[in-house]
C-alpha cells in the first residue's frame, strides 16, 4: 500500500511540478501572445452525457466485473477444455455490455 | 509506514516513465519523418524537415505549455490513473512495478475505464460542459470494451494464463507468444488496430479541430501516451518484452518498430468517418475476434 501511495505521490507531484513550472516559464516569456481570447468549453447535450455517464459506465462495470469473477475460474478450466464455460463466460457479458451500448446509440440518435 | 518501500514505489515511477517517453519521443520523431516522406511523395510542397529540426520542434511546444494550476492538477489526475496502468507492465529488464493478480484484466479495465473516469471527472468540475474530445475518448473506450475483452478472453484461452508475470515467465521458456502460438499474430494485429482506434491515430483520426481547448497542455500528450503503453503491452505480451541478450535495447526497438509501422502502414488507409469508425470496430472487429478465440479453443496450438 505504502508502495503504490509512493508511486502516485510520484506521478502526481511530477506532473503538477512540471507542467506549472513550464506554464509559468512561458507565461513569463516574451512569446505568449499578448492577447488570448480564452474559450470556455462548450456544453454538451444533457441528454447525451446523462446516457453516458449514468447507463454506459454502470454496464461497462457489471462487464468488467462478471468477466474478473469468470475469468478467475476460466483460467484453469480453459486448460482443462471446458468450453461451454469459456464461451459462457464471452456470450452473457456481452450481451449484458450491447444492450448498454445499443440503447445509448439510440439515445444518441433521438 | 515503511520508508524504503515508498522510496521504491516513489522510484518505480520514473522507471516506467523513462522508458514510456523514450519510447514515445523516437516513434513520433520517426513517424514525422515517413509522414512528410509520404506528403513529399503526394507532391506537397513544403520545406524539407529532418529528424533533427523536428526534435527542436518538440522541446519548443514543450516550453509553450499553458494551463492554469487547476488544470494541471486535473491532467496529473489523469496522468496517475495513465501511469498506473502502465506500472502493471514489465518495463526495464521484465521489471514488473506493479504487482497485481490476474494483471490482464486489471490492465484491460483500467484502460477502459480512465477514459470515462476523465469525462465524468470533467462534467463535474466544469458543471456541465467539456471539451468534445474527451467525450470522443471516453466514446471510443466503452464502444471498443466488447471486442477487447473477446480478444483478452482468446488471450487467456490460448496461454492459460492472465497475468504479466505468467506470460513473462512462459515466454522466457519457449520465445516470444508469436512463436510459441501462431495464431497469436491474428490477435496481435487485432490489438493494433484497436490501440489506432483508442489514440484517433491515422485513419480513425478526428479532423475537428474545434473538439480541445486552445494551446498546447500535457492532455494533448495522453493518446500518444496510450498508445505507447498499448504498443508495451503488445511487445510485452506476444514479442518477449526485455528477454535476451541487450533486452532493454530490444524491448525499445521492438516498440519503436510497432508504434511506426502500425502509424505509417495505416496511413495508407482513407480517413474513417467517426460512426464508420465505430461500426468497423464493432461489426467487423467482434466477429473477427471471436473467430480468433474459437481458433484458438480448438486449434491444437490452442492450450485446449
Amino acid at each position: 500500500m505504502v508502495y503504490i501511495f509512493g508511486y502516485i505521490l510520484a506521478c502526481f507531484v511530477t506532473v503538477v511540478g512540471l507542467c506549472y513550472a513550464l506554464a509559468s516559464l512561458y507565461s513569463k516569456s516574451q512569446l505568449q501572445p499578448k492577447l488570448r481570447i480564452k474559450k470556455k468549453p462548450p456544453s454538451l447535450s444533457s441528454r447525451v452525457i446523462i446516457s453516458f455517464s449514468v447507463i454506459l459506465p454502470f454496464s461497462a462495470l457489471s462487464f468488467v466485473f462478471m468477466n474478473f469473477t469468470a475469468m478467475k475460474m476460466a483460467q484453469s478450466l480453459a486448460r482443462e477444455g471446458h468450453i461451454e464455460f469459456v464461451l459462457a463466460s464471452l456470450i452473457i457479458p456481452s450481451v449484458c455490455f450491447l444492450l448498454g451500448y445499443l440503447y445509448f446509440k439510440r439515445v444518441v440518435r433521438l | 509506514m515503511n520508508p524504503e518501500s515508498f522510496v521504491q514505489g516513489f522510484l518505480g515511477f520514473f522507471k516506467v516513465t523513462s522508458l514510456l517517453l523514450i519510447i514515445l519521443e523516437i516513434s513520433l520523431l520517426i513517424e514525422e519523418f515517413f509522414k512528410n516522406r509520404i506528403e513529399f511523395r503526394k507532391g506537397f510542397t513544403g520545406t524539407k524537415s529532418s529528424i533533427a529540426k523536428t526534435l527542436q520542434r518538440h522541446a519548443l511546444k514543450v516550453l509553450r505549455m499553458e494551463g492554469d494550476l487547476k488544470a494541471h492538477f486535473g491532467t496529473a489526475l489523469g496522468c496517475t490513473f495513465i501511469f498506473l496502468t502502465a506500472g502493471l507492465l514489465p518495463v526495464w529488464s521484465n521489471e514488473i512495478v506493479l504487482h497485481a493478480p490476474h494483471s490482464l484484466w486489471v490492465f484491460l479495465g483500467m484502460s477502459m475505464i480512465g477514459p470515462t473516469l476523465a469525462l465524468i471527472f470533467q462534467w463535474t468540475q466544469k458543471s456541465g460542459s467539456g471539451w468534445p474530445f474527451v467525450l470522443s475518448h471516453a466514446e471510443r473506450s466503452i464502444g471498443s470494451a466488447t471486442v477487447l475483452f473477446i480478444l483478452g478472453i482468446a488471450l487467456v484461452a490460448m496461454t492459460g494464463s492472465d497475468s504479466f508475470s505468467e506470460i513473462q515467465k512462459s515466454q522466457e521458456a519457449g520465445g516470444g507468444l508469436v512463436f510459441q502460438y501462431p495464431l497469436s499474430i491474428i490477435l496481435m494485429f487485432a490489438l493494433v488496430v484497436i490501440n489506432l482506434f483508442l489514440s484517433f491515430q491515422t485513419m480513425f483520426s478526428k479532423s475537428d479541430t474545434e473538439v480541445k481547448h486552445h494551446g498546447w497542455t500535457l492532455d494533448d500528450l495522453i493518446p500518444h501516451l496510450r498508445r505507447t503503453i498499448w504498443s508495451l503491452f503488445i511487445v510485452d505480451t506476444f514479442l518477449g518484452g526485455a528477454h535476451g541478450v541487450m533486452g532493454n535495447g530490444l524491448l525499445i526497438l521492438k516498440c519503436v518498430i510497432l508504434n511506426v509501422s502500425s502509424e505509417v502502414l495505416s496511413c495508407l488507409f482513407v480517413r474513417l468517418r467517426e460512426d464508420q469508425a465505430e461500426s468497423f470496430i464493432l461489426w467487423k472487429l467482434t466477429p473477427i475476434s471471436i473467430l480468433i478465440l474459437t481458433l484458438s479453443l480448438f486449434l491444437p496450438s490452442g492450450c485446449t
